[in-house]
């Protein structure tokens, strides 16, 4: 299994950054051009839960990446120290949307294979995206 | 990321966008086409084509922009979509709400 880990700082302009190194890592997974495109906004959309709303825009914080290239699957840990987020209390949008808000977590689940919680962390949250490579 | 508005006596307004809209660039984007919405402007054309990347935020920045004009009556087309970002609008179902282009020129016949 090849593993990368990134310390991403919680800013914004840090996303783009991660979709680069995330292009990099991407690169020899034999992945459909599809689900590169669908990684890159659901582990977007983590990462920018974590720096909105875990950390509620303060800077300066971690977010810690971790990318796992299985044989079979591509895993993406999106771990943070910040406010705990009961994600099971977001609800899913209205679709079409005719607001803005609560898109992300809809991306991630219709994106992603399996999307988890580890609830278990006495601090921050631990979100877990997995991508099948078939 | 890069946004330039070109302003027609004719009623319409062409906004190119250069870059990723995620949750960085959107606030700017947002400033700028909700000016278009407060001068009421009637017919938004929204070129694209140098948008490789589209997130929540983005697509947010859109559904407020369509909000705002609805009221007043006016038409927005967002035109030269590339695939990704596509999908991302047919994931969240906006490709049966807002007006989708191939190029200007289809635009433009769509608002005409």
């Amino acid at each position: 299994m090849k593993k990368k880990v990134f310390l991403l700082e919680s800013d914004p302009a840090q996303l783009k950054p991660l979709r680069d190194r995330l292009k990099e890592f991407l690169k020899g997974s034999s992945l459909p051009h599809r689900s590169e495109s669908a990684i890159l906004v659901a582990v977007g959309e983590g990462a920018t839960n974590a720096i909105r709303h875990a950390y509620q825009g303060e800077k300066g914080r971690t977010v810690r990446i971790t990318l796992e290239d299985h044989k079979d699957k591509l895993v993406f840990r999106i771990r943070d120290y910040g406010r705990k987020i009961d994600l099971q209390k977001v609800q899913m949008p209205e679709l079409p949307p005719k607001k803005g808000g609560g898109l992300g977590l809809y991306f991630m689940e219709t994106m992603m294979d399996q999307v988890q919680y580890n609830t278990g962390h006495r601090r921050g949250n631990e979100l877990i995206l997995t991508k099948y490579k078939h | 990321m890069k946004i330039r508005v070109n302003r027609n006596h004719q009623g319409f307004s062409v906004v190119n966008i250069d870059g990723d809209l995620d949750f960085h660039s959107s606030p700017e984007v947002r400033h700028e086409l909700l000016k278009l919405a407060e001068d009421k402007t009637p017919k938004i054309l929204v070129d694209l084509e140098k948008v490789g990347y589209i997130d929540s935020s983005g697509l947010a920045t859109f559904v407020e922009l369509f909000q705002k004009i609805k009221r007043y009556g006016g038409q927005l087309v967002l035109f030269r979509l590339k695939q990704g970002v596509r999908s991302v609008f047919e994931i969240a179902k906006l490709d049966t709400v807002f007006l989708l282009a191939q190029n200007e020129e289809e635009a433009l016949s769509l608002v005409s």
